[in-house]
């Protein structure tokens, strides 16, 4: 992942999360994936063995590759063709319990930010609601990222739109794309403490993240936002999630 | 004998199937009335401010986060042992967001605090919740050093559930330990504490790992956790050095939150 003013890491650890489901331990390939708009294309950048641990940071990277602020690192047991219509659908490094997962962030000269990644192609069309409760005060820079992945390589354009929870006000439409990294300054908007921020995107669904930057340097925040399920749990969470949704989206688009 | 083997490997992972995700990670709590809470860590120090963003969860659900109504949302202290402390009620104020600072929540009363659960009350009768709990599933907000900023990371565990002001653990825990592998290759010069809580109602043990530089697997001091008691585990890794580490115990998920504090900064994930 690139953003402006930070360098980008993906820490790949060759370790199963547990000691008895996928106990794969065959050498693999690792590709790095990026989409051109038309095709994703591939290239081989290195191999791992079981138990290996490797770092690959965006300035290792050439720029074409992250013209989108995105490629995927993806470990393969075959080879792959340099260009390919879809992502590969082979999982490889996957298991349940817990989920197989791998270290992304960003770092300066002073410090780190990690996320436990890992995504899993999103629908080419679907929605996104969210609320952004990452938005700090002082000397300190908040960003709002969106990460967009899907099995087509096109890049589509479309808009998220940003509300007031509190008063559902209209704040701003913001473009964002599918296979990309999109970042957006939220600094401009004036937030106050007490505001909380609720994001909706109709056609373009995507994993949001607040970015934090100390003005310094010296701290990074990095945290993703949750979607509407993840407010209740058990049950039909899935219906409950459709119900939060449209419960938000009709009073929302009604603005 | 090919045929043999691979029979025997069917055979093999199928018993590990029915051993280990035979029971979901956590239980859905007894009573259909009652509110989820993850377990949160608490950082209270001269080192460390630990804050809560508190969110009017169940206007977000039933899509009106202008609460006109006033409510209150209960906040239960628990010490390493997990023995509950105290309860603290806070009143939802009618904004969109109110940051907790939980030092003032536990100053005076309950400063052996180490974790916290955030209850709402129960939505039911509001909504059909279609067989759903309430969650908080949270966001603490750790600020180390007085940097500014604050490292967020998000509720680990659907730790336990309250009704009719009785608390539930939620989670599970096996017949048979099992090792969880930490997704993250420790790289010095670095402090890593690895925040465990114990969501179960047993008492668990813990028995860490570490592979230093890719030598071989060594067992540390084992720790026990009560239930909904917590222990932070630390590793020192020195410059280029890398380390691995794993935690063999009977939960089902035994995912710490991972603090690692470098060159005066500091970064916090989950494992």
């Amino acid at each position: 992942m690139k953003t402006p003013s930070l360098s980008g890491f993906c820490d790949l650890v060759y370790a199963s999360p547990n000691n008895w489901e996928n106990r794969i331990r065959r050498p693999i390939s690792l590709y790095l994936l990026w989409s051109n708009g038309n095709r994703w294309l591939s290239k081989k950048i290195s191999e791992m063995n079981y138990g290996d641990e490797t770092r690959l940071v965006t300035t290792d990277i050439d720029e074409k590759c992250l013209a989108t602020g995105l490629a995927l690192i993806y470990p393969s047991l075959e080879s792959i063709e340099p260009e390919l219509s879809s992502l590969p659908s082979r999982k490889v490094w996957y298991s349940e319990i817990p989920a197989w997962r791998n270290t992304s962030g960003f770092f300066n000269e002073f410090t780190q930010v990690s996320y436990q990644s890992d995504i899993e192609p999103l629908p080419s069309k679907a929605s996104l609601l969210t609320f952004h409760p990452f938005i700090q005060f002082g000397d300190v820079i908040n960003n709002l990222l969106v990460l967009n992945v899907t099995n087509d390589p096109n890049i589509q354009s479309g808009k998220i739109s940003m509300f007031n929870s509190f008063d559902k006000s209209f704040i701003a439409n913001l473009p964002i794309s599918t296979n990309s990294l999109t970042t957006i300054p939220l600094d401009v908007y004036n937030f106050k403490p007490t505001d909380l921020p609720v994001f909706y995107s109709p056609e373009i669904a995507g994993i949001p993240f607040g970015l934090g930057i100390a003005k310094s340097g010296r701290m990074l925040s990095l945290e993703h936002t949750h979607p509407p399920a993840s407010l209740v749990l058990h049950g039909n969470r899935r219906a409950i999630q459709g119900k939060i949704k449209k419960s938000w989206i009709e009073k929302l688009v009604k603005v | 004998m090919t045929d043999v083997l691979i029979k025997a490997t069917k055979i093999k992972r199928r018993a590990k199937l029915l051993l280990f995700i035979s029971k979901r990670l956590t239980k859905a709590p007894s009573d259909s009335s009652a509110v989820i809470s993850d377990l949160f860590p608490i950082r209270n120090s001269n080192l460390w401010k630990t804050e809560f963003e508190l969110l009017n969860v169940l206007g977000l659900i039933v899509g009106e986060n202008n609460q006109k109504e006033p409510y209150s949302v209960k906040f239960y202290f628990y010490n390493c042992y997990g023995k509950l402390l105290g309860v603290r009620e806070i009143d939802i104020k009618n904004v969109g967001r109110t940051t907790v600072k939980i030092a003032d929540l536990i100053a005076h009363k309950f400063e052996e605090a180490a974790t916290f659960a955030v209850f709402h009350p129960t939505i039911l009768g509001k909504i059909d919740m279609l067989g759903s709990y309430l969650a908080e599933r949270g966001y603490c907000g750790y600020e180390y050093l007085s940097l500014g900023v604050k490292g967020y990371v998000h509720g680990n565990l659907d730790a336990v559930a309250l009704s009719n002001d009785k608390v539930e653990p939620l989670g599970n825990s096996g017949l048979i330990s099992r090792y969880y592998t930490v997704q993250h290759c420790l790289r010095g010069p670095a402090k890593y504490e690895f925040v465990f809580t114990n969501p179960t109602p047993k008492t668990i043990k813990i028995i860490p790992n570490i592979l230093l530089n890719k030598k071989k697997w060594l067992a540390k001091k084992s720790f026990t956790m009560n239930s909904l008691g917590s222990h932070t585990f630390t590793v020192d890794v020195k410059e280029n050095e890398k380390a691995y580490v794993r935690f063999k115990s009977k939960l089902y998920l035994g995912r710490p939150v991972v603090f690692r504090i470098s060159n005066n900064s500091m970064d916090v994930f989950h494992g």
